[in-house]
């Protein structure tokens, strides 16, 4: 049976009428025509379609979509204002760590979690915030040293909060 | 095309009486929903192969119940504490350090933010990486229905794979763990690094003084039906002088008291030779800790 | 003096895919798109006796459900001797028998749970070696003259 579910995407609060056993991933991609976090598994291993949920990096397939009733969900879409990129962003097109890009997204949003909590890290500690993202085409280490280079400010501040 | 209904209950009470309700029907408790999310998901990808009753989905995440408090005895962990809550917590990291290990062990950073250790007790799987160190730390269960609450060790709480000695409308509400001067640690074993589910997982807690074990609680995962406590290898111990030869040989028994499978991750020839290496590693290091 | 040659070039399709604007085929929707399921054989060898479609069809959503009989040219792949849809034998375990195509992928599913079809496993070969030992029951086998025959 369905229900209305309401909460705030990319800083938008939203509404829309979703089945109880439908993930948060449909609900963005099927019923809010949002596609930038993809569907790579479906069960929760890799990672393509992490997005913010509350400032805390997750993996939309694994949510149910009416328990985000009233929460904060961000995707890639809504790190980009002012039209401007996210140093993440810019860091992972320069260092060339995308090839196809199916899981740039999710690597994007983890990253962007991480280095909102940590502004120091270690190279072991980011190699371990982005454990939960599976790159096919073997980009990894482009992304794990794309975000080392972020954090030693080599790509500007980061900006405060997401959106 | 099966039926699917939803609740989110704002209370214990308010669930409680939802449950009582709902006595007859199939009703899923959902918490993180890390391990049931997945599941569904596959079962809707599949040919339905008989008509199944409605599935009453039951929200847990709005009934309060997840913070961490202390008082002079005891810490007392919500059983909807998310695994990431109990990682970064500091009174878990001041008294069971233990736990703190094995949180930053489990699944990845985008699991622990949602997943709930109330989830990982319930789901009750013998690999599970929270049970062994409640094991070792001899935590109690605090099992609320509408009729009051009892407290059950967690030595006493699994019966088998997903199986516990809860009874059907009662929710776990508390974790209850007695503060205390010895030393644990935590050791997993995977198929690889990070994100990965237990082959084997070992847990150890030990009091020593004047060189002399005067307490040992230990427990191995992935080895049976439930994590177990190896109460034999225990009573080897208690008593005897630290001493690295005696916990190897010790450990080497310990295969007596577990009886691993074949599955999808190992081998139980291949548990066998690890569970007692993992032990006597966990051993050490709680050792090297007091 | 090079443009390119010892820089470091990025992408052209590189802002696309940090900002998650590239366009992936399950991303694409139109107006009144159907979702296409499939009834894979279960058996690693099957032969597939009798396939009835009428109940599956009358479930409300269904636009279509097809076998072989519907595929006027029921061969692929690079030598063509794939089955778009299963015919009397199907070879491999996942191999397609039965399309359906509906509103959603729920209705889908439920068309092919009404599919009735009998099938009976077969002995089946994984093993070279024994592939080619056995080799007089597979009147498919295909040889050297038979492939210069086919492309010419």
């Amino acid at each position: 049976m369905s229900k209305v579910l309401k909460f705030v995407l990319n800083g938008v609060p939203v509404k829309v009428v979703a089945d109880p056993q439908e993930t948060l991933l449909q609900v963005l991609r099927e019923k809010l025509g949002l596609t930038s976090p993809k569907c790579g598994c479906n069960h929760g291993d890799c990672g393509s379609c992490t997005v913010l949920l509350n400032n805390k990096a997750v993996k939309s397939c694994m949510i149910i979509a009416l328990t985000v009733e009233g929460k904060n969900v961000v995707t890639v879409d809504g790190l980009n204002t002012d039209g401007k990129l996210h140093p993440v962003q810019q860091a992972f097109h320069e260092y060339g760590a995308p090839q196809c890009g199916y899981c740039t997204p999710g690597m994007v949003m983890a990253a962007v979690a991480f280095l909102n909590e940590n502004s120091n890290p270690s190279y072991e500690e980011v190699k371990d915030a982005l454990a939960g993202n599976l790159c096919r085409c073997g980009g990894y280490q482009k992304y794990a040293d794309a975000v080392m280079a972020v954090a030693k400010g080599e790509f500007g501040p980061i900006p405060k909060g997401v959106i | 095309m099966r039926e699917y209904f939803y609740e989110a209950p704002e209370s214990l009470d308010e669930l409680l009486s939802l449950l009582q309700g709902l006595n007859n029907a199939e009703v899923k408790l959902l918490a993180g929903g890390t391990d049931f999310v997945p599941r569904l998901s596959k079962e809707l990808d599949e040919i339905p192969k008989k008509q199944k009753p409605p599935m009453h989905i039951i929200y847990l995440g709005n009934t309060g119940n997840n913070e961490i408090k202390e008082d002079s005895d005891n810490i007392y962990v919500g059983s909807l504490a998310t695994l990431t809550g109990i990682e970064e917590n500091n009174l878990i990291k001041q008294h069971f350090p233990v736990l703190t290990q094995a949180m930053k062990e489990t699944a990845g950073h985008t699991v622990r933010n949602i997943a709930t250790i109330g989830g990982n007790i319930m789901n009750a799987s013998p690999a599970a990486d929270s049970i062994t160190p409640l094991l070792v730390l001899d935590a109690q269960f605090v099992l609320t229905g509408i009729e009051g609450s009892r407290t059950i060790s967690a030595k006493d709480f699994f019966k088998g794979p997903g199986s516990t000695a809860i009874d059907k409308n009662e929710i776990l509400t508390t974790i209850v763990i007695k503060k205390g001067k010895g030393k644990a640690a935590f050791k997993k074993l995977g198929r690889r690094k990070a994100e990965t589910l237990s082959v084997v997982n070992a847990a150890a807690y030990i009091e020593i003084e004047n060189g002399i074990f005067k307490a040992a609680r230990l427990a191995l995962g992935a080895v049976a039906p439930t994590a177990v406590r190896c109460y034999k290898a225990e009573s080897k111990l208690i008593g005897k002088p630290v001493n690295p030869d005696l916990i190897k040989e010790i450990c080497s028994g310990v295969v007596e008291e577990i009886n691993p499978i074949d599955d999808i991750r190992s081998t139980a020839w291949y548990r066998k030779q690890v569970a007692p290496v993992m032990l006597e590693r966990a051993i050490n290091q709680a050792c090297s800790e007091e | 003096m090079f443009k390119s040659v010892g820089k470091r070039v990025p992408r052209f399709d590189g802002i696309g895919h940090v900002t998650g604007k590239t366009v992936y085929p399950s991303d694409l929707t139109m107006p009144g798109m159907l979702v296409c399921k499939t009834l894979r054989n279960p058996y690693h060898c099957t032969r597939i006796h009798f396939i009835d479609t009428t109940e599956a069809e009358k479930v409300p959503g269904v636009h279509s459900v097809i076998t072989h009989k519907d595929v006027p040219h029921n061969l692929f792949s690079m030598v063509p001797d794939h089955h778009v849809l299963a015919e009397d034998i199907a070879r491999y375990k996942g191999q397609n028998i039965v399309a359906v195509a509906a509103v959603d992928k729920a209705t889908a599913l439920e068309a092919l749970s009404k599919v009735k079809i009998e099938m009976e496993e077969l002995p089946y070969v994984t093993d070279p070696v024994e592939a080619m030992i056995q080799s007089e029951g597979f009147e498919e086998v295909m040889l050297k003259k038979d492939l210069q025959k086919q492309i010419s």
